[in-house]
């Protein structure tokens, strides 16, 4: 270390302290959660039993909320957590790190995910995700379909987390999860992220916070009506 | 410590970070961090039957998985340069949100990740597992299946040229960095 400016030195301090945020590690982990069960169908069967877990609660959460999105996201994590026939006789063998993933799973949102409290989805005419069950070269490549494949489905997820805080009277968990999902690459379902926002904000009292998000909704979205 | 007995989350939750910073350190571009990190613990379940613990805790086996993520990553940006947008708008959201002082850690780390990357793969790999992950080099030489005299060479050398390229930075955007002020960004709270 001897032949390291202080500089240096400072800028590795700076970096130690470099991690993601509490809302990208749970995002994250829900995300590794279900590719790994969809990706490993004789995976240990705790994993099994969390990814039904989050398949139940979600269900549950839907169920009181009256939340059609919620039983959607629900019905999909099901369908990735039901191995394929194709699925289980690919992994019989003991895999190296280079070929990867054998075969990918099949997974399709039902529509039924996308009608979000009784409306249409908005301004999303193709929300129904296609995924073809093929050989994947590598992990990298693999994981990189999962990805893009999961990421509406992970949206989804996240709002329904943001509802399910403001029901249970958590504003501020609300706020920083659909937060969370309105700064993702590509959201989709920003309509239902400022809804979600506007409540939470109204809930902690930020009437000021909540009227500029209901008008950055209407600007947006002007042919939306959410329910507010 | 066997695979039957590693627990999945609990791996996630103790290095999470270190696979994050990493990943950063890399090369990997803040918009993609979090699917690679995905990626790399996707990796990681799947052949956590084949873990076998060697006396330094999983850290040397999941860097392995993350330099090939992070390697996968690289080739798949010089194919495809940049987003249509460049991450431009997540990245104004990002700034946004944040406070001043983390803003200067960030650009630290945007300065410390450009000097980076004029080192090569091997001699970075080498530099970061030591001086932010703080791994000996027995654990490194480990971790990257190398004699652990060739970790001492390639972080002599990594050192000197990562100096080098902080001058060069210096040099070429005219800014003379105190000490002071950097401790101050690296003692705050991100």
């Amino acid at each position: 270390m001897s032949d390291m400016s202080a500089r240096t030195k400072d800028l590795f301090a700076a970096a130690k302290l470099d991690q993601p945020s509490d809302a990208a590690r749970d995002t994250m982990w829900a995300s590794i959660q279900l590719a790994s069960v969809a990706f490993v169908p004789n995976a240990p069967a705790s994993a099994h039993l969390a990814a039904k877990a989050i398949a139940s609660s979600k269900l549950a959460l839907g169920i009181a909320l009256g939340a059609s999105i919620t039983v959607g996201v629900a019905g999909a994590i099901l369908v990735m957590t039901r191995p394929s026939v194709e699925t289980r006789s690919a992994v019989t063998e003991p895999r190296e790190l280079e070929p990867a993933i054998e075969r990918t799973t099949v997974v399709r949102l039902p529509p039924a995910a996308m009608v979000i409290t009784g409306h249409a989805a908005p301004a999303m005419e193709s929300v129904e995700i296609d995924a073809v069950e093929k050989p994947a070269a590598t992990a990298a490549g693999a994981a990189h379909v999962l990805s893009e494949r999961d990421r509406l489905a992970q949206e989804a997820r996240m709002v329904a987390e943001a509802r399910g805080a403001l029901h249970r009277g958590d504003p501020e968990t609300a706020l920083r999860v659909v937060r969370a999902a309105k700064a993702k690459r590509g959201a989709r379902l920003v309509p239902e992220e400022l809804t979600v926002e506007a409540q939470a904000l109204r809930a902690m009292g930020d009437e000021a916070g909540a009227a500029r998000v209901d008008a950055e909704l209407a600007g947006k979205f002007p042919e939306q009506d959410l329910g507010q | 410590m066997t695979a039957a007995v590693l627990d999945f989350r609990l791996l996630y939750d103790e290095h999470v970070a270190f696979v994050w910073r990493n990943l950063r350190r890399l090369g990997v571009h803040p918009a993609d961090v979090e699917d690679r990190v995905q990626e790399v613990f996707v990796v990681a379940h799947r052949r956590l039957a084949g873990y076998e613990e060697r006396g330094h805790g999983p850290r040397a086996w999941l860097f392995q998985i993350v330099l090939r993520v992070a390697s996968e990553w690289r080739r798949h940006r010089r194919r495809h340069p940049e987003d249509v947008d460049g991450g431009l708008a997540q990245d104004l959201e990002r700034t946004e949100a944040e406070q001043a002082e983390a803003l200067a850690r960030r650009e630290a780390l945007d300065q410390l990740d450009a000097a980076l990357a004029a080192l090569d793969v091997d001699k970075r790999a080498v530099l970061v597992l030591h001086e932010i992950e703080e791994m000996t080099a027995p654990e490194i030489a480990e971790s990257l299946s190398l004699p652990v005299n060739t970790v001492y060479s390639r972080l002599r050398v990594a050192r000197q040229q990562l100096e080098a390229a902080l001058r060069a930075q210096d040099r070429k955007s005219g800014v003379d960095h105190e000490p002071a002020r950097m401790r101050v960004i690296a003692g705050g709270a991100r």
